[in-house]
């Protein structure tokens, strides 16, 4: 491509516009003046013509052709016309013709082309000379183009002349001016140059020609962008290095796969593990690492990831270079391309052949624990089967010896109760109530026992209900009592209710019978929250208890009262503990002695 | 004295030339020849075309002749053409003039008012009298007018007044000298000073009026047959009448012609008498 200078070119144009515009100028002019002239000339030869009409007439009224002539000679002397020429009115023939001096015929120096080209043709003028309805005469009027075209061809001349001489006046200044406008332009130019030669620090210089200003405006905003995308193009260079350097020092295994399972990258990590350098892994597919290639695990390599921004973890083992097997944990994570499409697989993995062997053991270690756990548990539940059978028989065994004793022991109070001493009877009283209080015991230790074979039957349990029945049932057996009775009402457990109920219910009996000696007496079964947990707890301001024997009171027949000021077996407390840990909850105790007691449980 | 007059002197030769025109004359009416028409120089040929071509127009149709125009371009060379005979008729009153006297016979006359001549003077005017005017500068139209220049001349003569004559052309110059004081007084006739006074304010003041004389008359040349000449002078007194004449009545300002003889112009004779003397 022909490359010409701007100046050049636009010196150029303004040439052809300055010539083209003179020639228009002048092909205007020429056309106006010669259209002008035309209709000058018509309304010339008009005018000429009428006044030369009175004249004529009267000539003509009274016959006198040489006055006429001498008229038409008068007037066409001068060249003005081409013809003028008086007609005869009913032939049409030359009467008289005009006639011109002899200087004034001649060439107009005018060229045949200009005259042709400007062609100027004014039509001819028939002037009727009539007078009261007789017409005497034609006047014929044809202008003479020969002075326009004179005129024109001069007037060509002072134009061309005159656009020469402006030509060469405004042509300097224009070059001056150019050369000003064009300056910023260079130096636009030349700072573009030298922006692309790597000077990136390099601006255009603003501009008082508004265009230029505002491409150099363009220019720096460019070059600024370009200058800090340069500045973000080396940082991203350098975290990019420095990835690299890690991903190549990783003791991982990194490596990347196309979609095809062809391994595209192979990171030292990767040689140190598995001794296969990356000339010798690169181009590879995956399979060569396989131990046991199967479609199912080269497939999963290769296969789309439903969640493209998590990897999924795959466990896998590869032969190494010197032929051994490694168990390798892979992280595995789908490579995507820059339209978000995936293009490969990227496979960060660790050797943990050690750790799996490690692992193996510790897992084979626990189920050899957990196996003699189970047969252990298995033993001691037998033992406590056999233990609680064992007791069980004993307590229901005993009943048998025991009814002997009470049935004979009042036989022989009735037989020979009067042959007795007081005594005697005395202590047949004293073996009754012993029996009957045996069997009493007895009972209770059954129930113990049978809350350990006994299954749970969770379900929604009032509590609030149950306390108010069992607040019922004591305060029947000794209405004179006064106690000031307070139940939460509304709470609820998810309890075995049978179990629940004994539990509350030797709570409360317990309260009921350590508040006995008060005038006072108070009971309350209330909850509170304890974080997350609902603790309930059994308050009441009786007899209370030493608190340094507040471990011993769940124990079975523990009693920390003396049997003639508190009547009881020592089961009932043991029996709530039972109860509560065979849910899940925890039970504790406060209190001191004469100052009352409080008894809290969970029940998870 | 004017060359118009001076033609009298001439009369042998013209009585000669009249004789050959009144043959060749003779001799072109009876091949059908178009009758020549003359009209004395009231107005320029083309004025005088526009208003008598009309008039011949109609005389043609009505009479079934042929009519042409024709004039001198002044009135010595019109007169002379009248003298030569070269005219078969003529609306003239130079005819009345010695020398032409004679051959042509008056037909009928311009319809209209007989006019006077008036040496006028303005209203403010010292001069009282025609003899006041003697060595004054007066003003004529031309030296050819009749009631202008011939009919004051000899009322001016007649009462020993000489006076510093003023040619203004026409009625309108003499009357405009009059009103620019460049003369002291103007001898116009009656009509136009009326018409003149009216239209510009002119104050004046009549030192002489003469008597009148009838519009100037349509005379034949007695070469033409009488029925000719009747067929035309029927046709000229019947234009008046005549509705075909009426749009060009109208046009020319003209009420048409009315009967007229010799006699009625003999003070028209006598004055060119005493002119002539």
């Amino acid at each position: 491509m022909k490359r010409t200078r701007l100046q050049a070119r636009v010196l150029l144009l303004a040439i052809g516009v300055i010539l083209a515009t003179s020639l228009l100028d002048l092909a205007s002019t020429a056309y106006v003046q010669v259209r002008d002239a035309e209709k000058r000339m018509a309304d010339q030869a008009r005018s000429i013509g009428s006044a030369l009409v009175p004249s004529l007439q009267n000539d003509l009224v009274v016959g006198d052709l040489a006055t006429a002539q001498q008229t038409l000679d008068r007037v066409q002397r001068h060249a003005a016309f081409k013809r003028l020429d008086l007609l005869d009115a009913a032939s049409d023939k030359v009467l008289l013709a005009g006639r011109q001096a002899e200087d004034a015929a001649g060439e107009n120096g005018v060229p045949d082309w200009f005259a042709g080209l400007i062609d100027i043709r004014p039509p001819p003028l028939s002037i009727p000379i009539q007078a009261g309805g007789v017409q005497y005469g034609v006047l014929l009027v044809e202008p003479s183009p020969a002075l326009l075209e004179r005129d024109l061809w001069r007037h060509l001349w002072l134009a061309a002349l005159l656009s020469l001489i402006t030509l060469a006046v405004v042509l300097p200044l224009f070059i001056l001016t150019l050369r000003g406008g064009l300056k910023p332009l260079r130096e636009l130019a030349a700072s573009a140059r030298k922006f692309g030669a790597g000077d990136y620090s390099r601006r255009a210089p603003d501009s008082t020609v508004r265009e230029i200003a505002q491409t150099a405006r363009a220019f720096n905003l460019m070059a600024d962008n370009i200058q800090t995308l340069l500045g973000q193009l080396r940082a991203s260079n350098a975290t990019n290095r420095r990835l690299a350097v890690i991903v190549e020092q990783s003791g991982e295994i990194i490596l990347t796969l196309n979609n095809a399972g062809i391994i595209t990258s192979w990171n030292d990590g990767a040689r140190r593990t598995l001794g296969y350098t990356a000339e010798e892994a690169i181009e590879r597919n995956i399979a060569f690492l396989l131990p046991e290639p199967s479609e199912d695990e080269t497939g999963l390599l290769a296969r789309p990831f439903p969640d493209a921004r998590h990897g999924e973890r795959h466990e896998t083992r590869f032969r190494t270079r010197d032929g051994r097997i490694r168990d390798i944990v892979l992280g595995l994570a789908p490579l995507m391309g820059e339209d978000g499409q995936r293009i490969g697989l990227i496979c960060i993995g660790r050797d943990f052949t050690e750790r799996k062997r490690i692992q193996d053991e510790i897992r084979r270690i626990n189920a050899e624990l957990e196996q003699r756990v189970q047969e252990r548990t298995a033993e001691l539940e037998a033992a406590n089967q056999e233990l609680e059978a064992f007791s069980y028989t004993v307590s229901h065994d005993l009943r048998a010896p025991l009814r002997a004793m009470n049935g004979f022991s009042k036989l022989v109070e009735e037989d020979a109760g009067d042959a007795l001493s007081e005594q005697s009877r005395h202590m047949l009283r004293r073996i009754h109530a012993a029996s009957v209080k045996m069997e009493h015991l007895i009972e209770e230790l059954l129930k113990l026992a049978r809350l350990g074979r006994q299954e749970l039957q969770r379900d929604d349990a009032n509590l609030s209900r149950i306390a108010e029945e069992i607040h019922a049932d004591l305060a029947e057996t000794q209405p004179e009592r006064r106690i000031s009775w307070h139940i939460e009402p509304g709470l609820t457990a998810r309890a075995d209710r049978v179990l629940i109920k004994s539990a509350l219910d030797n709570l409360l009996r317990n309260a009921w019978k350590f508040t006995s000696k008060r005038e006072d007496a108070e009971i309350s079964f209330t909850s509170s929250k304890q974080g997350n947990e609902t603790v309930y707890c059994v308050r009441d301001n009786g007899a209370g208890f030493n608190p340094a024997c507040a471990d011993k009171l769940f124990l079975p027949f523990q009693r920390l009262h003396k049997a003639e000021q508190f009547e009881g077996t020592g089961i009932g407390l043991a029996t709530v503990h039972r109860i509560v840990k065979r849910h899940g909850g925890r039970i504790w105790a406060e209190g001191a002695v004469d100052e009352g007691a409080a008894f809290w449980f969970t029940l998870p | 004295m004017a060359p118009g007059f001076a033609v009298s002197r001439k009369k042998p030769k013209i009585m000669v030339l009249l004789a050959l025109l009144f043959l060749a004359n003779l001799a072109g009416a009876a091949d059908g020849k178009p009758l020549v028409f003359g009209v004395l120089n009231q107005q320029s040929p083309a004025l005088t075309a526009e208003r008598w071509n009309p008039i011949l127009h109609y005389l043609g149709v009505a009479t079934g002749l042929t009519f042409q125009l024709r004039m001198g371009r002044t009135v010595q060379e019109t007169d002379a053409m009248m003298g030569r005979g070269e005219f078969d008729l003529v609306y003239t009153n130079h005819n009345f003039q010695r020398e032409f006297d004679g051959a042509y016979k008056v037909i009928a006359r311009w319809s209209g008012e007989p006019i006077r001549c008036v040496i006028a003077v303005p209203a403010d005017s010292p001069l009282r009298a025609l003899q006041s005017l003697q060595g004054r500068r007066v003003a004529f139209p031309s030296r050819e007018a009749f009631v202008g220049y011939a009919v004051p001349k000899v009322a001016l003569s007649s009462a020993g007044v000489r006076v510093e004559e003023v040619f203004s052309g026409n009625q309108e110059g003499a009357l405009a000298q009059l009103k620019a004081r460049q003369v002291e007084a103007a001898a116009v006739n009656s009509r136009f000073l009326q018409q003149y006074a009216e239209r510009e304010g002119l104050q004046y003041r009549d030192l002489y009026v003469s008597e009148p004389f009838l519009e100037l008359p349509v005379i034949a040349h007695s070469r033409l047959p009488r029925d000719k000449v009747e067929a035309i002078r029927r046709a000229l007194l019947g234009m008046r009448h005549d509705e075909k004449a009426g749009d060009l009545l109208l046009k020319l300002k003209f009420s048409g012609f009315e009967a007229a003889d010799d006699r009625q112009y003999d003070n028209v004779r006598r004055t060119y008498r005493l002119i002539g003397e």
